[in-house]
């Protein structure tokens, strides 16, 4: 087990500029996930805390030792690749055994390594077959073990579960955080899949064009989104994310609509902005008072949840519905509860916290679920 | 085996390109059968076959020294040129450097350039280094083939990074990776290159023939030559000669053909 660092981490491929400054410190034994689209630098980053990829600028240590330039098979990781990346040659035994066979472990403690790792991933079986005539869920598995074997002090995995089907990569994905907390290895695990992330991470980071957007607990990323990108990226159905203004009081206004006008924030008279609000937190009412008036486009039921399309006034909005809720009106209004709006500014993206005292003063009306949720 | 009919005219084409093929290696051994009386005549089977043409060839010159010079020198050749190829192919797919493109087509052409060119600068070099009339003088000027780098260099470019990467992981270094990770993968190509390699070598006729000086250390090319003189070939020993030269071919080929054939059908399905 071992603390990772990165220090003002950058990474250019030629004119591209793949990673662009990241600093994070990974504690000893945390699960780590990386999240974002695809090219956003996630994999790099992994590769340069493996030795794969050489850094451009800054510093990657292990328990404070600097690694740069240091050999990947030196540096105590092992990796966990998506393609699996087995040695088509030899058998499962050897695939496992391979790093030991490097490393001059003698011939007879190697093989009882083996068995005992491939015990635990409960491929014993499987020990004298090839890769070619295992199934991916038994591949991943015996990439598990080869990672596993060398009791690294990192474990790095470049989205392994993409390649399964969803059956499988559940059971997958809870395997890979049994097995952790039996080892209690540090783990980077990147992925572009937000459910794998939210279900495995003790810490997520959330990277988008070669920069850490947000680092923290999954629900704290998922319910304080430190911009739009994160805002947008995680939750399915994405949140909504409606254009905007400040007004003179600090109230939010789209158009001629004021939603949630008991809310202050503090900037600038006109800012633009955009309001953020998740599709389960809009609560369809009848139409009145001004607000723009939504027609169902398209309806999705999804069995446990129904997703309402909707537009009005050019405003597309998603609403996530229980599946036994009572159905909705083709023509509604909708109400923005104040706890559940988000606000990020349309420039710079980053995210604008509500004044509370403001807010106070003027009296906001405590949101009632009951009340929006019965129509 | 489904649709015959439509497969018969196929079949047809093939049994008839085949005729054509062995039939030259049907010839010589009939000729190498003949007695001198018979040696032009053009029936498909002597009326009185016998091998003393094989005796004779056995009498004339050193055989089975010969046989085995070739031998020798035609495994070298070919594992040299396996070694350097799989060696400059490993380098120029890990290590891409700015201008590899160029360093390849240079590669390339080298194939393109002509033996005559190169002819006369090997054989002084050859001499200068004492190796005229040496197995080693064959073997070296043909050490390295455009050909053979340019064969692993395309195999190996198709060979998953991610399983070198895999096992950098584990701690390989660049030569264990070679020998133990991507050689192994390599075998179809290893297999071709190996066969074509030493059959060329076996073929070789004119550096020999510069190189040479006396018959214990010539090549069975040169064997072949000494059949043939100023005042008329001795066809039927030349054939048995030329018979004795193809049958380690024919052997090897027999031993390999299975990945020779593996090797042709995937590179022609890429």
């Amino acid at each position: 087990m071992a603390a990772i660092e990165l220090a003002g981490i950058e990474k250019r491929f030629g004119e591209s500029h793949a990673v662009r400054g990241v600093d994070l410190a990974i504690a000893s034994g945390e699960f780590v996930v990386i999240l974002g689209p695809s090219g956003c630098g996630k994999s790099t980053l992994l590769r340069m805390i493996a030795g794969l990829e050489a850094v451009s600028a800054g510093t990657v240590s292990l328990d404070g030792v600097p690694m740069n330039g240091v050999e990947p098979g030196r540096r105590g990781c092992a990796m966990v690749f998506q393609n699996y990346a087995l040695y088509p040659h030899m058998t499962v035994a050897e695939n496992i055994g391979y790093g030991l066979r490097v490393a001059g472990v003698p011939k007879r403690e190697r093989e009882a390594r083996v068995r005992s790792t491939a015990a635990m991933l409960d491929i014993e079986t499987l020990l004298d077959r090839r890769p070619a005539a295992l199934s991916g869920g038994q591949r991943q598995r015996v990439a598990m073990g080869r990672a596993m074997i060398r009791n690294p002090r990192v474990f790095l995995f470049d989205e392994p579960l993409s390649n399964l089907d969803a059956i499988l990569r559940q059971q997958m994905r809870g395997e890979i955080k049994r097995l952790h907390r039996e080892l209690r290895t540090t783990s980077v695990f990147v992925t572009h899949d937000q459910v794998e992330a939210m279900g495995m991470a003790d810490r997520l980071v959330v990277m988008n064009a070669g920069r850490v957007e947000q680092v923290g607990p999954p629900a704290d990323v998922f319910r304080r989104p430190a911009s739009r990108f994160v805002a947008g990226f995680i939750g399915a159905p994405r949140m909504n994310l409606i254009d905007a203004a400040v007004t003179a009081e600090g109230t939010l206004a789209v158009g001629g609509w004021r939603p949630c006008d008991g809310l202050r924030f503090r900037a600038a008279a006109g800012r633009a902005v955009h309001l953020g609000v998740r599709p389960d937190a809009l609560a369809p009412m009848p139409p009145a008072g001004g607000g723009p008036v939504f027609t169902a486009d398209l309806v999705e039921d999804l069995g446990t949840e129904i997703h309402v399309h909707a537009r009005g006034e050019g405003i597309d909005l998603i609403l996530q519905r229980h599946a036994d809720a009572p159905p909705i009106d083709t023509s509604f209004a909708v109400a923005i509860p104040p706890r559940a709006v988000h606000l990020f500014d349309a420039e710079t993206g980053l995210r604008i916290e509500p004044d509370a005292a403001e807010t106070l003063r003027q009296g906001a009306p405590a949101w009632d679920a009951r009340r929006h949720s019965s129509i | 085996m489904t649709n015959r009919p439509r497969q018969l005219p196929v079949h047809a084409m093939m049994i008839v390109l085949s005729v054509l093929a062995l039939f030259p290696v049907y010839w010589m051994i009939v000729t190498a059968l003949k007695p001198e009386t018979e040696i032009f005549s053009t029936a498909l089977w002597p009326k009185a076959p016998s091998l003393e043409n094989f005796g004779y060839v056995l009498e004339a010159i050193p055989m089975l020294r010969i046989l085995w010079n070739t031998a020798l020198m035609a495994s070298a050749t070919a594992a040299a040129q396996v070694l350097t190829g799989l060696l400059a192919a490993y380098a120029l797919v890990r290590w891409p450097f700015p201008g590899v493109k160029l360093a390849q087509a240079v590669i390339g052409l080298s194939w393109l350039v002509p033996f005559q060119v190169t002819m006369i600068p090997n054989y002084v070099l050859a001499t200068e280094l004492g190796l005229r009339d040496t197995i080693a003088g064959l073997v070296i000027p043909n050490a390295a083939a455009a050909f053979a780098v340019i064969v692993f260099y395309n195999a190996m470019r198709s060979f998953p990074k991610e399983v070198i990467e895999a096992a950098r992981m584990d701690g390989a270094g660049a030569s264990r990776i070679l020998w133990q990770i991507v050689a192994p993968n390599m075998r179809p190509a290893l297999a071709a290159l190996t066969v074509l390699a030493f059959i060329s070598a076996w073929n070789e006729y004119f550096w020999p023939l510069l190189l040479t000086r006396h018959i214990e250390n010539a090549v069975v090319q040169i064997g072949l030559e000494m059949f043939m003189s100023q005042e008329g070939n001795q066809w039927g020993p030349m054939m048995a000669a030329a018979t004795l030269a193809s049958l380690p071919i024919l052997a090897l080929y027999l031993v390999l053909h299975r990945q020779i054939i593996d090797s042709f059908m995937r590179s022609g399905l890429k």
